[in-house]
């Protein structure tokens, strides 16, 4: 059952802490794929806070942490990992983790655009959260 | 309502969720999220049910179905990172573990008036009763995809209208998003006329789902997802 969580910790903790309770829950592949970045260790040089990134790429993980939380509080982290990679009909057959990558590019989406898509994704993962 | 082909339920339906005490459950909508035939005004709870257990695990497990621009897109990156937790599932793919915490539940039902809303005649008549909402989402004809669809401001007018009939239809009848060969049921919860499930213990059976289950191998084999 879920414990309930708190959907605006992603906003509050540190990036590098964003980045590694990711990782623990959609793994370091999928999590790269989100960040839109084409190697895993990038991942770790942000958790060790070897690197940092733009501000719009820690918008993207911590929204992505934001949902992955909702997703692991009713099921578990595998099926997280499922959700994020599947043809999602309440995204018109999208794919939730490239739509999150696609927000990584800034000559893509304008700040309105972030925000419905966003909004889209996180109406998506609830529903298939109360199922 | 004139025009409207109106059914009898299934003896009996089937719904898989992750909460056993949300089977059956009739929901409303609130601040949760938006479903297909939920009250847009939150005055009555729905039920949303299928008539075979295939049809259940199709509806349940439909947002994972495999995408092969997700395969394309892990390919490129390169697993550099020594030490970090791996992504364990691909796409397509679910455990065999998860399917522990998920519950099929079957319900026996009482007979009643359900509006089947994707029958000719009643797609006639719906267009005409809500034509200002189809004006309003900027569309100029009712049909059987718009019904299937996404656009829930449409759907949800459908359920209002049915609802509030004077002669009280009990639910919705509606082939699945995924295919027409899978029928969901949608309760209102009412009642009298309306329908009302019995979900007495000695009808009622809520099981943990197996990954043995030839329904659910069936509904995945459809959604082209692999058990791991």
């Amino acid at each position: 059952m879920p414990q309930g969580i708190d959907e605006d910790r992603p906003y509050t903790i540190p990036f590098p802490r964003v980045v590694e309770e990711l990782v623990e829950i959609l793994g370091a592949l999928l999590t790269a794929t989100v960040a839109s970045v084409g190697e895993t260790r990038r991942l770790k040089m942000w958790i060790d806070g070897q690197e940092s990134t733009s501000s719009r790429r820690q918008q993207v993980l911590r929204f992505a942490l934001q949902v992955a939380m909702i997703l692991v509080d009713r099921y578990d982290r595998e099926v997280a990992q499922s959700w994020f990679q599947g043809l999602n009909r309440h995204l018109q057959d999208e794919v939730p983790a490239l739509l999150l990558r696609d927000l990584n590019a800034p000559d893509k989406h304008g700040f309105l655009d972030v925000v419905e898509v966003e909004k889209r994704i996180l109406s998506a993962a609830r529903n298939f959260a109360e199922r | 309502m004139d025009g409207m082909h109106a059914v009898s339920p299934p003896r009996r339906a089937w719904r898989v969720s992750a909460n056993p005490r949300g089977v059956f459950a009739f929901r409303v909508r609130g601040n949760g999220p938006i479903w297909r035939w939920d009250d847009p005004f939150d005055a009555y709870g729905v039920l949303y049910m299928a008539e075979a257990p295939r049809a259940a695990y199709v509806e349940f497990f439909g947002d994972l179905r495999p995408a092969p621009g997700m395969k394309e897109a892990s390919q490129t990156v390169k697993q550099d990172g020594a030490g970090m937790p791996e992504t364990t599932i691909k796409t397509g793919e679910v455990s065999a573990a998860s399917l522990e915490k998920l519950r099929i539940g079957e319900a026996t039902l009482e007979d009643g008036s359900i509006a089947d809303v994707t029958a000719s005649q009643s797609v006639q008549t719906l267009r005409a009763a809500i034509w200002g909402q189809l004006k309003t989402a900027g569309l100029d004809d009712l049909s059987t995809a718009i019904i299937q669809g996404r656009d829930y401001r449409i759907t949800q007018a459908i359920s209002h209208l049915l609802y509030t009939q004077d002669e009280g239809y009990a639910g919705i009848r509606c082939p699945s998003y995924y295919g027409t060969d899978l029928v969901c049921w949608t309760f209102f919860q009412g009642s009298s006329p309306q329908l009302n499930l019995r979900i007495a213990a000695s009808s009622l059976s809520l099981n943990i789902v197996s990954s043995q289950d030839p329904d659910l191998l069936g509904a995945l084999d459809t959604l082209r997802i692999c058990i791991v």
